[in-house]
Formats: C-alpha cells, sequence, structure tokens
C-alpha cells in the first residue's frame, strides 16, 4: 500500500512539521500532548481500534504457542497487512509484537517452556508458583506487572523519547561491550549453590554461541563441514531442550506414580499484599527495561535477565527466588514489557532496530514507504503518534483481555502429566521447528533435553548457559569492533565514561554477589554449628 | 555420583581440548583485528580451569550434589527419551500427523497407562488440530513425510 493514504488522518496545520526536538527545536510539553490527544483522534477510529484488538490478540495466541514468537509472527502477518493502510498495518503489527511479548510468559509458568528467551527468568519462579497450585496469581501478576511496565514506557515514550534518543545515540562498540559484561556479571548470582557449576555453564553457553560464522571475518567455526552448524545454533531450541524436553525427562517418574501437579489451585488472583510488594518491582523492572531498551543491542532476554538479578538482590529473601517468589515473576515481565516498547524509539528515530522482532517490523515500514529517522517524524508525526497512541489502548486491551483468561490457563496445570507431557513434547517439536523451518534445530533441542536432565541430576544450573548463549554473540561482536576502533586496546573501555560506568557496575555487581554468597555460607555454618550445640 | 561428576571433568576437558584444536587450526585473516580464535581459545582454557576446580571440590567433599540418579530411573528417562529421538527420526519419513499420532499415543499408554482407545482417540486429536494449526493457519510447512501428511 503506498504511503499517500495518511492524508486520510489529517494533522491541524500547526501541528504539521513537528521534529521531537531531535532537529534543534524544542518540542513543549503542551505540544506533546497536543500530538498525543491527535493520535488517540486517529487511533479511536473503530477500524483502528479493530486492528489494535486484532492484534494484541493475535500476539497473546503467537505468545502462547511455544516456538512463533514475536519475529516469527510478524513475519508471517505482514503479508497479509498489505491490504491495510499503513496506519492500522502498523498499529496491528506493534500490537503482535507487544502482545506476544506478554503471551510467551504464559507457557513459561503454566509448562515451563518459555516461548523466547525473554520469559527465560519468568519460567523460573512462575513454573514454581504454578506447581504449588498458584499458576493463577503468578499469570495476573505478569498481565499486571506487563501493564504498569507497558504504559508507563509509553508515557516515558511519549515525553522523553528526544533527549533519550539523543543519550543512546552516544553508544558505540565500547559501550555496548561494557553493557554486556555489566549483563554477563549477573551469572554469578544466578549460579545457585555452586559457583563453579554456574561458571562452568556459563562457559558452555558462551561456547555454543561461538559456533558458525566469526561476525568479523566470516570465518566457520567448528561446524565441521556441517552446513546447518554454519549457521549456528538456534537459542530457541536450547531453551526448548534445557527447559521443556529436560522437564518432561525430570517428571517421567512422578508422573507415572501420577504426583505431579496433584495441587488445588489456590486462589486465581494475587492478594492486595501482593500486588503491593510487586509495586516496587514493577516500577523497577520498568526503569531498567525502558533505559536499556534504548539501546540498541539491549534485547528484552538481556533487560529481564537484568530485573531478575535485582529483584533477588534487593529482596529481604533472597533465599525464595527460584523457589516460587512473586517478584520472580513481576520483575521479568515488567522489564521484558518495558524494553519492547522503549525499542521503538531507537526504531522510529533512527531506524535502529534493537531486538529481531523489531526488525521485521522495520521491513514493513518500509514496505509501506516510509523510512524510519528523524525524517519519519518530520514528515509523518500522525504515523508516528497514532502509534504511540496505539499502545496506550493495546496495554488496556491486552489487560483486559488477559485477566479474564487467568483461570483458564490457570487450568491447564490440573491437566494429569501422562496426557501434558507428550502435548509438551509435540509442542518442543512445533516450536524447535518453525523457527527455521529446519529439522536439526529439533534434533539440537532433543540433544539439549538430555542435556538439561543430566545439569539438573547433576546440579548445574542451566540459567548461566542461557544468558551467555544469548549475550556471547553481541558480546563478541563488539569487543572485537572496540579493539579495531582502539589505540590502547581494552583501555578503550575505560576511557570511554560511559562504557567505565557500566564496567563499575558490573564490578560491583560481581563484588556484591561474592560478599553475599560468603554471607550466606557463613550463616549456614553459623546455623549448623547451633543446631549440632 | 562422585564417579558422574569426576565424568564430567575428564568430559569438560576433552570439550576444551578440542575446541583449542579448532581454535589453532582457524585461519587468522591479516588486518581483521582479533582472529576468530581468540574467543573460543579463552574460553576453552576457562573451562579447563573450572573442570579442575569442580574436581577440587570433590575431594574437599563440597560439591556434593543434590539429586542422584538410580538404575530404574535411568531405564525410565531412557525409554522415554528413546521414543522423543524416534519421533524425531521417523517424522520425515512418515510425515508429522502420522509421527505425532505414535508419539501421543505410545507416551500417554507408557506414562499414564490410559485404556488404549483413550489414548489412541487423544492422539488422534492432537496429530490433526496441531497440523491444521500449524500447517493451514500459520503456514509452517510441516514435514509431509512419504504418507503426505
Amino acid at each position: 500500500m503506498p504511503f499517500g493514504s495518511f492524508c486520510r488522518y489529517p494533522y491541524p496545520p500547526g501541528c504539521w512539521g513537528s521534529d521531537w526536538g531531535l532537529s534543534g527545536k524544542q518540542v513543549g510539553f503542551m505540544e506533546t500532548v497536543g500530538y498525543l490527544l491527535h493520535g488517540f483522534g486517529t487511533v479511536l477510529r473503530p477500524e483502528n481500534v479493530f486492528y489494535c484488538f486484532l492484534g494484541v490478540l493475535l500476539g497473546t495466541l503467537v505468545g502462547v504457542l511455544p516456538g512463533i514468537g514475536p519475529t516469527a509472527g510478524i513475519a508471517m502477518l505482514l503479508p497479509a497487512t498489505t491490504v491495510l493502510d499503513p496506519v492500522p498495518a502498523i498499529i496491528m503489527l506493534a500490537g503482535i509484537y507487544y502482545g506476544a511479548m506478554y503471551g510467551g510468559s504464559t507457557t513459561a509458568i503454566v509448562v515451563n517452556i518459555p516461548g523466547e528467551a525473554a520469559s527465560v527468568p519468568t519460567a523460573v519462579d512462575g513454573y514454581q508458583m504454578a506447581k504449588q497450585g498458584r499458576a493463577g496469581p503468578a499469570l495476573a501478576m505478569a498481565a499486571i506487572s506487563s501493564f504498569v511496565a507497558g504504559t508507563l514506557s509509553v508515557i516515558g515514550l511519549t515525553f522523553f523519547a528526544p533527549s533519550l534518543a539523543r543519550f543512546a545515540l552516544r553508544f558505540g562498540p565500547p559501550e555496548v561491550c561494557a553493557l554486556m559484561v555489566l549483563a554477563l556479571s549477573v551469572v554469578i548470582n544466578l549460579s545457585g549453590r555452586s559457583l563453579v557449576r554456574g561458571l562452568i555453564s556459563a562457559c558452555l553457553g558462551f561456547l555454543v554461541a561461538t559456533i558458525g560464522l566469526d561476525p568479523i571475518t566470516g570465518v566457520a567455526r567448528f561446524s565441521f563441514g556441517s552446513v546447518e552448524l554454519m549457521s549456528g545454533i538456534e537459542f530457541i531450541s536450547v531453551i526448548v531442550g534445557l527447559f521443556a524436553i529436560a522437564e518432561v525427562l525430570s517428571n517421567v517418574r512422578m508422573a507415572q506414580a501420577a504426583e505431579v501437579f496433584k495441587v488445588k489451585l489456590a486462589g486465581l488472583m494475587p492478594s492486595w499484599a501482593e500486588i503491593r510488594a510487586c509495586m516496587g518491582t514493577m516500577l523497577r523492572a520498568t526503569g531498567i527495561g525502558f533505559f536499556l531498551g534504548l539501546i540498541p543491542g539491549c534485547t528484552p532476554a538481556v533487560c529481564s535477565f537484568l530485573s531478575y538479578d535485582i529483584e533477588k538482590r534487593v529482596s529481604k529473601e533472597p533465599e525464595k527466588f527460584g523457589r516460587g517468589a512473586i517478584q520472580g515473576v513481576a520483575g521479568p515481565e515488567g522489564a521484558n514489557n518495558a524494553t519492547s516498547t522503549a525499542g521503538f524509539i531507537p526504531l522510529f528515530c533512527f531506524g535502529i532496530p534493537s531486538a529481531p522482532a523489531l526488525a521485521v517490523l522495520l521491513g514493513g515500514l518500509m514496505m509501506y514507504g516510509l523510512q524510519p529517522g528523524p525524517t519519519l517524524l518530520e514528515k509523518h508525526p500522525q504515523f508516528v503518534w497514532a502509534v504511540v497512541a496505539s499502545m496506550y489502548i493495546g496495554n488496556v486491551m491486552l489487560l483486559v483481555l488477559n485477566l479474564p483468561l487467568v483461570p483458564l490457563w490457570a487450568r491447564v496445570v490440573t491437566i494429569p502429566y501422562p496426557i501434558l507431557a507428550p502435548l509438551i513434547v509435540v509442542f518442543c517439536f512445533l516450536g524447535a521447528f518453525s523457527v527455521r523451518m529446519k529439522l536439526f534445530d529439533v534434533w539440537v533441542a532433543v540433544v539439549f533435553g538430555l542435556i538439561g536432565w543430566f545439569m539438573r541430576k547433576l546440579d548445574f544450573p542451566s540459567m548461566p548457559l542461557i544468558l551467555a548463549l544469548i549475550l556471547g554473540g553481541t558480546f563478541e561482536q563488539a569487543l572485537k569492533q572496540s579493539l579495531s576502533m582502539s589505540h590502547t586496546g581494552l583501555l578503550i573501555l575505560l576511557q570511554r565514561p560511559i562504557a567505565a560506568a557500566f564496567l563499575g557496575l558490573a564490578a560491583v555487581s560481581v563484588a556484591l554477589s561474592v560478599y553475599s554468597r560468603w554471607r550466606l555460607r557463613e550463616r549456614a555454618a553459623t546455623f549448623l554449628g547451633e543446631e549440632a550445640d | 555420583m562422585r564417579a558422574a561428576l569426576v565424568g564430567v571433568s575428564v568430559a569438560l576437558w576433552c570439550v576444551s581440548g578440542l575446541v583449542i584444536w579448532e581454535a589453532k587450526r582457524l585461519p587468522v585473516i591479516p588486518g581483521t583485528g582479533l582472529g576468530p580464535d581468540v574467543v573460543p581459545f579463552w574460553l576453552a582454557v576457562l573451562l579447563t580451569v573450572f573442570a579442575a576446580v569442580l574436581l577440587a571440590e570433590l575431594r574437599s567433599k563440597k560439591g556434593k550434589p543434590a539429586s542422584v540418579v538410580d538404575t530404574a530411573e535411568l531405564v525410565e528417562v531412557g525409554v522415554v527419551f528413546l521414543l522423543i529421538v524416534l519421533y524425531v527420526a521417523i517424522i520425515s519419513l512418515v510425515g508429522y500427523a502420522a509421527s505425532t499420532f505414535l508419539l501421543v499415543l505410545l507416551l500417554m499408554r507408557r506414562l499414564g497407562r490410559y485404556a488404549l482407545w483413550k489414548c489412541a482417540l487423544s492422539a488422534l486429536l492432537v496429530s490433526v488440530a496441531s497440523a491444521f494449526a500449524f500447517r493451514q493457519l500459520l503456514q509452517v510447512p510441516l514435514p509431509p513425510g512419504l504418507l503426505g501428511f
């Protein structure tokens, strides 16, 4: 659809030529509100409300189906939107994106299959809550946290986009590299009882990330002549294997004894006390997700892992994390949604997609003849503000759509495991296969399923492996680019203030983690000593 | 279980050795900065060190694992894993729907000991519904196999 159809949504004369302050002119508060109200005027047309609803509905379904993540969902539905005008088409595609980011948490909580990397931390405590009969509160908290973080991020997007986008422009390879170091420092906190096992797990994840073409030279590494290995290991396959297949294998004996999930559903909504306890979590998650979401290359997965780590640190009961802490659900889900929303800022302002799904959305914008970047904001404010306004409405729709579905999803965990296990295996196949349509990816999932089962039995944590696998490629590329542009080697990371600040934070994070592990051990030794007395 | 962890350490050393061997064989292209071998090489070195620490932990009895695998469990898990492997192995031969039918039928019988007709009906429902949803609605080209479905 050519782009001329925009004139169906004209702005009043005073509003044309907005530039979000990117070309020197500052946009005032009232002016922004004016643009936003016009955006609402466009979105609240019945056909646009319908496409917004359709987008979040399809997005939720896409997220719930394992493997069909937002990227594949948008890519599959992009051709179908060509019959629409650009505004409803992009509103629908954006709805699919943030709808899928929410929907991914459902399978993570109910059956321990994170539909995408960003839902991995949610699965840790969400699934434990489900096993305790608290799937309802976990799902509802995921919806509430997604709504709060999503809405606050859209407000941030509306009012702070120009200055925040300008700050994010200062990010080069050294800053991204330092940011990855900060994210990887989380490994120590995710290592469970044995630090060395966590580090081994992270090393293995990093090594898996190096399989395939070298990001700079294009040399094939560890492919052993296989074309499939040359294109690297798909992390969705690894996640499906380590979480879902390993879960099925771990529950084989209990399934036969029919013990699994024979739990009474203890309430379907979180209590007010729990919501109050999670308010700080949601605000922190929004901050982390929103600010880091502005940085190209900082995917929702990074933010949800960081949020989980921070919640564990600030919690008065860190030992509850991994055993069904509701903050462990609210944090990653909020950060995940905030990042998804913030990702629209570099996309619209500079044409830089910060996540694979946004790259597909970028393709969609270009398909309609819209060139993302400052010119998009200058020439087509009506389009940008309509999409921004649709996010407010989309977030409300997501909450209204998903809260009534909580009882339905929560019942899934009461299905006897002998019936649920074959379904999980089938969905694992579909999830691993659908990403690249290759049986090779399914074999990878099966192999990692067995590895995951062994890791559980031998008490090796799988979270560090996943984190290192996700971040490994970005870290290596940023490191190599930083060294290429540096005359002082790795010192460049300390010479640039933002990079140095990230490294400083990483050092503090490592020191705090090591200290808290030592304190925990001391406390345990004292307790055992008192018990012996 | 101590033997299992010793085995893990040895396996990790083997993996590290293989990575170092392969990394050293990678071509280094002049003028491209950090070569393709550097990161994997140092990761393998770290892995070797951590595997050694794991062994040292075992010696000082710090690394006692939380759960133990017994032979009966190994057999049960082995059977289910074999079923999953067979499912993936035959899928391109007999097609998605037929192999999914077989997997659901066999797994339900194995894990739940339900009546055969119940397992067959569930298997039929799952295979047809998932094939329809993914093939027709989501346009995912699931393997048709020799049977064509």
